[in-house]
């Protein structure tokens, strides 16, 4: 596990900054965001647009957050899920042998395919180590105190 | 007690998202609700002029001969089998937008930016036609139809067929 501090504000402010920039390409062109979704072929056409609309703003928002140190516990743990289920579309999006753009950044976006699935396991790795970290400190701080007192 | 406060901030973070995209969007979610973006999401706006059609429209233009169908599939499923003068325009080998403007102006059909283009590919789920008629509005056309059903519902309603050699 990662206990160095810097290295943790260094892991949210590269999961922040990516999950913000990427936030706002797509809110910049929501449908052309649903239609990367729709690429996948695995949600429904309809749920599609809410998806488009409201998860973008989620990766600003949690990003952002993240690089502030507001809500970093569950900012990290959104993106977290966030990347776990990016992995599995493009993973499945993989198998299934759909050859489509991921979407992931607007007009900037890559080719859905292995070397994505790694990207976002780095990432995911170092929001997990951001959650982590997080709880060790939430944890051992009342202990410090505790025993200053003593 | 901790899990609960993640689990709270977790929800506003969500809710917060929730009620921004709804507001920025406002516009876009009132014609969502108005039936727009039924077929594909794309803006009407943006694109004029690119529509959806059904297979008896279709057919209706491809018997009167007033529109170029245009099959965004890959080379090979062409191969096996297509609409009738069909171009093979493959979403998969365009490198640059402009080589299908290129290639339908001043390829063996010259065409002009106001024929009718009717793209395709395999069936209903498809994307390619989508975004290929996107490329090709982008290019000047402007009376371009995506065939909804595809070439899936061409070839089971028993339309004309052909094969390249």
């Amino acid at each position: 596990m990662i206990r160095s501090k810097r290295l943790l504000f260094l892991f949210r402010l590269i999961v922040g900054g990516v999950f913000v920039w990427a936030g706002i390409l797509k809110i910049a062109d929501p449908l052309e965001f649903a239609q990367n979704i729709k690429n996948y072929h695995f949600f429904p056409h309809e749920m599609i647009f809410f998806i488009a609309i409201v998860l973008p703003w989620v990766e600003v928002l949690s990003g952002g957050f993240l690089i502030l140190g507001i809500f970093r516990r569950s900012s990290a743990l959104i993106i977290s899920v966030l990347l776990a289920v990016f992995i599995g579309l493009v993973g499945l999006a993989l198998l299934r042998g759909i050859d489509t753009s991921c979407g992931c950044f607007g007009s900037f976006s890559r080719k859905a395919d292995l070397s994505l699935i790694l990207a976002d396991a780095i990432l995911l790795f170092f929001s997990l180590s951001i959650l982590k970290g997080q709880a060790l400190e939430r944890r051992t701080v009342p202990a410090g105190k505790a025993s200053s007192a003593a | 007690m901790e899990v609960k406060k993640l689990v709270r901030e977790t929800g506003v973070i969500v809710v917060a998202c929730i009620l921004l995209g709804a507001a920025v969007n406002f516009s876009l979610v009132r014609r969502f609700f108005a039936g727009e973006f039924r077929e594909a999401y794309i803006d009407r706006e943006k694109y004029a002029g690119l529509r959806f059609i059904t297979l008896a429209e279709a057919g209706d233009l491809f018997a009167r001969g007033l529109a170029v169908f245009i099959d965004s599939r890959m080379r090979g499923d062409f191969v096996s089998g297509h609409i009738p003068g069909a171009l093979s325009l493959p979403l998969d080998e365009v490198k640059d937008p402009a080589d299908v403007g290129e290639r339908l102006k001043q390829g063996p059909l010259s065409l002009s930016a106001e024929k009718t283009l009717v793209v395709y590919c395999e069936g209903e789920d498809c994307q390619t036609s989508v975004a290929l008629a996107k490329l090709i509005h982008g290019q000047g056309f402007r009376d371009i139809r995506v065939l909804m059903g595809g070439w899936a519902e061409w070839r089971a309603a028993g339309l004309p067929v052909e094969e390249s050699p």
